[in-house]
């Protein structure tokens, strides 16, 4: 009798298991309805390769995720630019007949906007156009770059990131191959002694300004490098940030308020006191906003500034 | 020392993380179009709040119209407060004032609208304040001359009263229009009402056109006036009679000897005839032969009249239990005569609001509302087709006998429909159009009908070869005017 319920219990068990598909059939199941979405059948993808694809995207982004989870990542995936993309990287006739309707022209106006030249931009985006099409080969395959576009955004988006990278990969290597007759005349080889050298921070002050810089959140700290830093316009700021320049400028005014304060803490916790500490930054909030107005009327047109750094 | 600002851009540059491994242009890019999930767009966004190439890219990455765009929405997951939204600019608020403004310019048509209650002439005034004086034997109109009484100028000689008025107006024609005056004012008993009230009540008079007007006393001493007073509120006093019969064509006699329904005066006001205006009022034939009027309406001949639905007239039936109307009979209770009225749908609120008297601008609220039900269709004329329709979005082509004319012009007038069209077509319906019926002019006319005025029987036609047809009998016989 027990026997019997025990045996009774374990065949409903496997009904129940046998009802419901495995994660290798779900995922299959899920597979096959992506690819008859998607226009990959179109560009020369069959269902073994669009798994081939969406399987290295996943391993890339989440690796070692459950089949739900892969799933769900899936279906969030730009699947008709992806295919496109491949198709592409594949040689696909079709596939390129489509890329250049619709992305060549945009892809020479993504280069002129963003090198605020036409000349530069057309040669930016040949180069990179060629870069598409796979000019190089690796173990004797051809390497296209839209290998490397997994779907996750827009194709658009994507070839746009693709050529402000290669511009600012260009412009660190030009900066790099710069002649000694351009420093010269840039007069940075033989450049006059700085009026206001920057003296040598006591090593309270750095830690003070350090422990205060590392307690801000990742967009205060982005917002400060990009304006002291990049020297980035707060209209340019704003719009990384999705917000508007007004928002800016009174967060920045508030960051310099309190990271002001958390240095004065800072340097009192490391024994200084009130005055030193006052003394020691010497510096006070009518000056900072000076300098905020300052830079709210300054109107760069130039898209991509010098890096004033020492690298 | 150095300044806070020159600290800062020290020690973050000194902090800057050369040896992070950067996101690739997909991530990147994911980041820019905010599809990451959170946790990795925290991770991005730490790094390259740390690193000034990825900041570079992600800065000329940005596309700038979608920038432009979501300027005004700022998104919620970077934790950034909301800029100010400008309240008058939303569209909630635009709709609201452009209905605002709607509302103020119907209203501001409406008061530029002619007024209802006109400024009676000064004699008129005078005539209407002293209607509760008793009025003596005035004068009662001549139904056997009419050929003469219009060839009176409009000429007003206030017998009763002590107003002596003098019309004349060739530029603004005086018409006026009198029947008998009560001979005694009405009693306050209700019982003895049907004895004591005036057996002719006074009627109309001058410069009204235009003007709904109601005998109030007639009605007060007839009709239920808690029921009525709805209806006639906003209706001006029927002026009292100032002076003799001017003339004017005799009251079609609709049912019996009793009653007299309603009627179109074509009246002169000047010598010359062409200044005439047209009265329509109901009007009820009393025991000594006289009339009565009850609600009534002046209007210009030329223009086409305000009363919009000439509602069927007022059965003699309802009326026939007054002893006003039956010389001898027997007095009959007001209650009595009112609860008669209203279940043989005598002349209750909603009889006489179907009077074409009324106006629907001149009346209340209420008196519109109990009047709605009267108006069926709006006509027009479209390419040569007669349209109507009885909510003013579906129009229905009418096709009066079947004759596929091509038509030119519609005079609505209640439940009388006039259309004209090509070969001086004419179709002529009494019911509303339900029923049509062909109506020759005459042999002689020609051209297309261009207009047509009507009011009552009175119906003028104006075709494109200049001809203009009269008739007095709602189309039975015409006249070739001159």
């Amino acid at each position: 009798m027990e026997k019997d319920s025990l045996l009774a219990g374990k065949i409903g068990t496997i009904r129940i298991m046998s009802s419901r598909p495995s994660p290798v059939e779900a995922i299959s199941e899920a597979l096959r309805e992506l690819f008859s979405s998607c226009s990959a059948r179109k560009y020369g993808l069959e269902l073994d390769e669009f798994q081939h694809i969406l399987e290295q995207v996943a391993t890339k982004y989440i690796p070692s995720s459950p089949p739900a989870q892969k799933i769900r990542f899936w279906k969030e995936l730009k699947l008709e630019e992806l295919v496109l993309a491949r198709g592409c990287a594949n040689g696909h006739e079709l596939a390129w007949q489509d890329f250049l309707i619709r992305y060549r022209e945009k892809l020479y106006d993504i280069a002129r906007g963003i090198t605020k030249d036409d000349a530069g931009g057309r040669e930016l985006a040949d180069s990179i156009y060629g870069d598409l099409f796979g000019t190089s080969e690796r173990e004797g395959v051809r390497v296209s770059r839209l290998d490397f576009y997994m779907g996750r955004g827009s194709l658009e988006g994507w070839l746009r990131t693709v050529v402000a990278q290669e511009f600012v990969n260009r412009y660190r290597k030009q900066k790099r191959l710069v002649s000694l007759d351009e420093q010269e005349e840039d007069g940075v080889q033989f450049s006059a002694a700085d009026p206001n050298p920057v003296v040598p921070a006591d090593s309270r002050l750095s830690a003070a300004v350090d422990e205060a810089l590392g307690q801000l959140t990742a967009e205060d700290r982005l917002v400060l490098a990009s304006y002291f830093l990049d020297d980035r316009t707060l209209t340019e700021i704003g719009r990384v940030l999705r917000v508007h320049e007004s928002t800016i400028s009174r967060r920045l005014e508030k960051l310099l308020k309190n990271l002001r304060k958390q240095v004065v803490a800072g340097l009192m916790a490391h024994g200084m006191k009130r005055a030193q500490a006052e003394e020691a930054l010497e510096t006070d909030v009518r000056y900072l906003q000076l300098d905020v107005a300052k830079k709210l009327q300054e109107n760069r047109p130039a898209a991509f500034q010098e890096d004033k750094g020492s690298d | 020392m150095p300044e806070l600002s020159t600290l800062l851009r020290q020690r973050l540059r000194a902090t800057e993380d050369r040896s992070l491994q950067h996101p690739d242009p997909d991530t990147l890019n994911a980041y820019i179009e905010e599809v990451l999930p959170a946790h990795e767009r925290e991770r991005v966004l730490e790094h390259i709040s740390r690193c000034s190439p990825c900041r570079e890219i992600v800065a000329l990455a940005t596309p700038d119209a979608v920038l432009a765009a979501e300027e005004q929405t700022v998104p919620a997951a970077i934790g950034v407060a909301a800029p100010r939204r400008r309240w008058f600019l939303s569209p909630a608020f635009g709709l609201a004032g452009s209905t605002a403004a709607m509302i103020l310019g119907v209203a501001l048509l409406l008061r530029l609208s002619p007024p209802q209650k006109s400024a009676l002439h000064p004699a008129t005034q005078h005539v209407q304040e002293s209607q509760s004086m008793p009025i003596g034997s005035g004068t009662t109109m001549d139904a056997n001359k009419p050929a003469e009484a219009a060839q009176l100028p409009a000429q007003v000689n206030t017998q009763s009263g002590s107003a002596d008025v003098t019309e004349k107006a060739p530029t603004a024609p005086k018409m006026t229009a009198t029947l008998d005056s009560p001979s005694s004012a009405p009693s306050h008993q209700p019982e003895r009402k049907a004895e004591n009230r005036p057996s002719r009540s006074p009627v109309v008079v001058a410069d009204l056109r235009g003007q709904d007007f109601v005998n109030k006393t007639f009605l007060a001493n007839n009709y239920d006036t808690q029921t009525t007073s709805a209806v006639y509120r906003d209706l001006p006093q029927a002026p009292l009679p100032s002076q003799s019969n001017p003339g004017f064509a005799p009251p079609a006699v609709v049912a019996g000897s009793q009653f007299q329904g309603t009627n179109n005066f074509v009246i002169p006001s000047n010598s010359a005839g062409s200044n005439r205006g047209v009265m329509t009022f109901y009007s009820f034939q009393t025991h000594t032969g006289g009339s009565n009027t009850l609600i009534g309406k002046i209007v210009d001949f030329g223009k086409r009249p305000l009363t919009k639905h000439l509602g069927p007239p007022i059965p003699s039936s309802s009326l026939g239990e007054s002893s006003m109307f039956k010389p001898g009979a027997t007095t009959v209770q007001p209650s009595e005569a009112i609860t008669a009225a209203k279940s043989e749908a005598g002349p209750s609120s909603e009889g006489l609001a179907g009077s074409p008297a009324f106006t629907r601008r001149a009346l209340s609220p209420d008196a519109r509302a109990q009047i709605a039900g009267v108006s069926q269709y709006q006509w027009k004329v479209v390419q040569g087709k007669l349209l109507r329709s009885s909510d003013l979005s579906h129009w229905t082509e009418e096709n009066p006998g079947g004759e596929n004319l091509q038509f030119s012009v519609v005079s609505p007038n209640g439940l009388e429909i006039w259309a004209g069209g090509n070969d001086a077509a004419l179709m002529h319906s009494h019911d509303g159009g339900s029923t049509w019926e062909r109506i020759t002019l005459g042999a002689a006319a020609t051209g297309t009908i261009n207009s047509i005025e009507a009011a009552g029987p009175n119906v003028l036609v104006k075709s494109s070869s200049g001809q203009s047809w009269l008739s007095q009998d709602g189309g039975k016989s015409w006249i070739v005017q001159d």
